[in-house]
């Protein structure tokens, strides 16, 4: 069991006893950033559930799991966010290709929600006993995006659920679930992957070689999902982002930042925005580290830097400033997610760490 | 695979088994009938995951097999054909070749393992129904189930398998039907079991008249065997409420009335009701019924009186005109019997004259009238 699972071996061990010894809770609710494989742990439960081999479960090889792995199984669901109006054969092909890379982030690009429509559907699907038998596993994925509506109408069925039915659902971050559900699911929490456990698995499964695996690794923040993007589209670009960012914050005319703030714009793609603050703060972290570390270089942590200008310059700046510049970058990642208008969030952003520059400078 | 029969002896059970297939689905391999051949019988079946249906067919083979096809598109064309002989043929690959003498279509279908099968679990308990007694018995009930999704237990009818008692029970929380046949071999005691209305549905249209129906009992399954059919119902969970406990023993007050006579005032006076709640009264005097409604919004009002053998109180008592005419439409004898107890608690209603061994109850809950 959980054999393709990258790292988490607590969580393993926690649920392969509880599966062995037949003591599954009603529901989970499972948290933690993306990429730290929930899905991929609901997926390989309800197989492990449903598996027809007796010793070996799950199989991968017997129908149940084969119509789980081509999301036909009439037991196991597996619940999304979508728009209003996807049509049911797009959200099948997202299902099967979720399910056939749980660690890939699919899901449909925009405002979509987990409607109280689907939740209706699935109070009237769950009040029948199981169809081949064995165990009813619902999966809901991105639980955070049910409607209010459709949240409280699911709390009756969560707190007295059908005999044999599982509830999963995941979520990236526990805040953003109403009390009322988290108290009635059994809580299990994903910790970032460690960079390790990253490194080895995409050496193993994806054939990376050994430095592109390491740096990659370094960079991934825990998640799998972030470390094969970045091995897909290369990290090159939005490294240039993030160094021509932290190159012009140091100059004195304020044509070049506005400029560049409408040239990162202009990519027109929050995640890549979100992607190149997240490697701006890793620089700075790294600036931490190798000022603490006596500025010897080999400690430095996030190897993935050779600019040595920029090196200069951050190591120039005192702990606390680069703490409030790491501050003002968690800052603005946050206002992406809330929908603020990016050019805006930008422009203030190297303002404000311009300012923090100028007070030492 | 490889099967020939004729287009008139494919079409019927083709198209009573398509019409278990859903429009709508999340599962897109439910939008296909399967076909199994073997020992020169042609399985055909579908499912909505409530319902599972399968019939056969004789056909004649040299090479048995299975595959799932696209229930649309066989059932479009099969409607359409003329009475030819289809020569099918499916390889490998699961595409189907269908040869007739007017022409040739192919369509590709799906593995056969990958639909939903209904599987072979042990069957508990085995009992025969006659197949009029059953049709009898589930229509009589199926209106009264409840359709607003709050409760899951109470969405389907609940059959219960007593010592040679058959009874089916439905309710929605307003009104109650409950319905007893006792010449129903049934060895023991073997309790309730509460069943799909969509199944019920399937039943009833395929059923031929006479004939006995098998209903067999599994853990998760209810079915129903007859004729060439066999129909899943995949149970419903939960406990069913304790319905007796809400019939009421001693409601004195016996009105005894036409059944047309009072169906008819009753539709006539819903016109004046107001339209969501469809109230309308029934003020019971001595020998007469006065059945009235009234909607001040829009300035409407009716009143009816019509004769009746009544000897209980005086009282008045609000009613859902859509549930009278449900119970009403639901009694096939000449006078319907209705037992009240009082303006605020539940009545009861009969055919004037049970059959024998047959015993219908209705109940209703009225509206509180506020003066």
């Amino acid at each position: 069991m959980f054999e393709d699972i990258i790292g988490q071996k607590k969580i393993k061990q926690f649920f392969t006893t509880v599966i062995k010894s037949n003591r599954l809770s009603h529901a989970y609710l499972f948290y933690g950033i993306e990429g730290t494989g929930k899905d991929a742990f609901a997926f390989e439960i309800a197989r492990s559930l449903n598996c027809k081999d007796s010793d070996n479960i799950p199989c991968n090889k017997c129908i149940s799991c084969i119509k789980i792995n081509k999301m036909g199984h009439p037991d196991v669901d597996y619940i999304m966010p979508v728009f209003s109006k996807s049509s049911d054969e797009e959200i099948y092909l997202k299902k099967r290709e979720k399910i056939q890379d749980p660690y890939k982030r699919v899901m449909f690009e925009g405002n979509t929600s987990i409607s109280i429509e689907i939740i209706r559907n699935l109070k009237n699907s769950s009040a029948f006993k199981p169809f081949e038998g064995k165990k009813r596993v619902t999966i809901i994925s991105k639980a955070e995006k049910m409607t209010l509506e459709a949240a409280n109408s699911i709390l009756k069925l969560l707190e007295e659920p059908p005999k044999d039915l599982l509830f999963i659902l995941t979520v990236n971050d526990l805040g953003l679930i109403i009390p009322t559900i988290r108290s009635r699911c059994t809580g299990v929490k994903f910790p970032p992957l460690s960079k390790e456990e990253i490194r080895d698995a995409l050496i193993k499964n994806l054939k990376v070689d050994k430095q592109e695996a390491e740096t990659i690794s370094n960079i991934s923040g825990g998640s799998f999902s972030k470390a094969s993007e970045y091995l897909q589209e290369g990290i090159g670009e939005k490294k240039e982002f993030a160094e021509k960012l932290l190159e012009i914050i140091f100059l004195k005319n304020s044509k070049i930042y506005l400029d560049f703030a409408e040239e990162l714009v202009n990519k027109r793609n929050l995640e890549f925005v979100k992607d190149v603050l997240a490697i701006i703060n890793l620089l700075v972290r790294d600036a931490f580290y190798y000022k603490i570390n006596n500025e010897s270089k080999t400690d430095i942590k996030y190897k993935i830097h050779d600019n040595s200008n920029i090196n200069q310059l951050v190591v120039n700046l005192s702990y606390d400033y680069l703490e409030l510049i790491n501050s003002e970058i968690e800052k603005s990642i946050d206002l992406i997610d809330k929908n603020i208008y990016l050019y805006l969030i930008i422009v203030n952003l190297i303002t404000n760490i311009r300012k923090i520059i100028n007070k030492k400078i | 695979m490889r099967f020939s029969v004729k287009s008139s002896d494919l079409r019927n059970v083709l198209l009573s088994v398509i019409n278990v297939v859903p429009a709508k689905t999340t599962l897109p391999i439910l939008g296909n009938v399967l076909l199994s051949l073997k020992d020169n019988k042609l399985c055909l079946s579908a499912t909505d995951l409530e319902v599972t249906i399968r019939t056969f067919v004789e056909v004649k083979t040299d090479k048995e097999g299975g595959v799932a096809l696209p229930g649309k598109i066989i059932g479009d064309i099969i409607r359409q054909l003329p009475d030819v002989t289809l020569d099918i043929t499916v390889d490998e690959n699961y595409r189907a070749n269908i040869k007739t003498d007017i022409g040739e279509y192919v369509i590709s279908g799906e593995n056969e393992s990958e639909f939903p099968s209904v599987p072979k679990a042990d069957i508990k308990h085995e009992i025969d129904v006659e197949s009029d007694v059953l049709e009898r018995i589930i229509s009589k009930a199926l209106f009264a189930i409840s359709m607003d999704g709050v409760k899951s237990s109470i969405m389907g009818v609940y059959l219960q398998f007593l010592k040679n008692e058959f009874r089916a029970v439905s309710t929605d929380g307003h009104r109650l039907v409950r319905v007893i046949n006792k010449n129903v071999k049934i060895k023991e005691d073997i309790g309730g079991y509460i069943t799909s209305p969509k199944a019920l549905g399937q039943f009833l249209k395929n059923r031929s008249e006479g004939g006995t129906v098998k209903l067999s009992i599994s853990d998760n399954y209810l079915m129903f065997n007859f004729d060439n059919f066999v129909v899943y119902s995949r149970l419903i969970e939960g406990m069913y409420p304790d319905y007796e406990k809400v019939i009421p023993k001693d409601n004195k007050n016996r009105l005894m009335v036409d059944r047309n006579m009072m169906e008819s005032s009753v539709k006539r006076i819903l016109v004046f009701a107001n339209k969501v709640t469809q109230q309308i009264k029934l003020k019971l005097s001595e020998n007469s019924v006065e059945i009235s409604s009234e909607d001040v919004d829009y300035g409407k009002e009716g009143r009816e009186k019509i004769t009746a053998d009544y000897n209980g109180e005086e009282m008045t008592i609000g009613y859902n005109a859509g549930y009278l005419l449900d119970i009403l439409g639901h009694i096939d004898t000449e006078k319907v019997v209705f037992d009240f107890g009082s303006s605020t608690s539940a009545g009861l209603a009969y055919p004037s004259e049970q059959r024998e061994n047959e015993d219908i109850l209705m109940l209703v809950m009225p509206i509180k009238l506020i003066d």
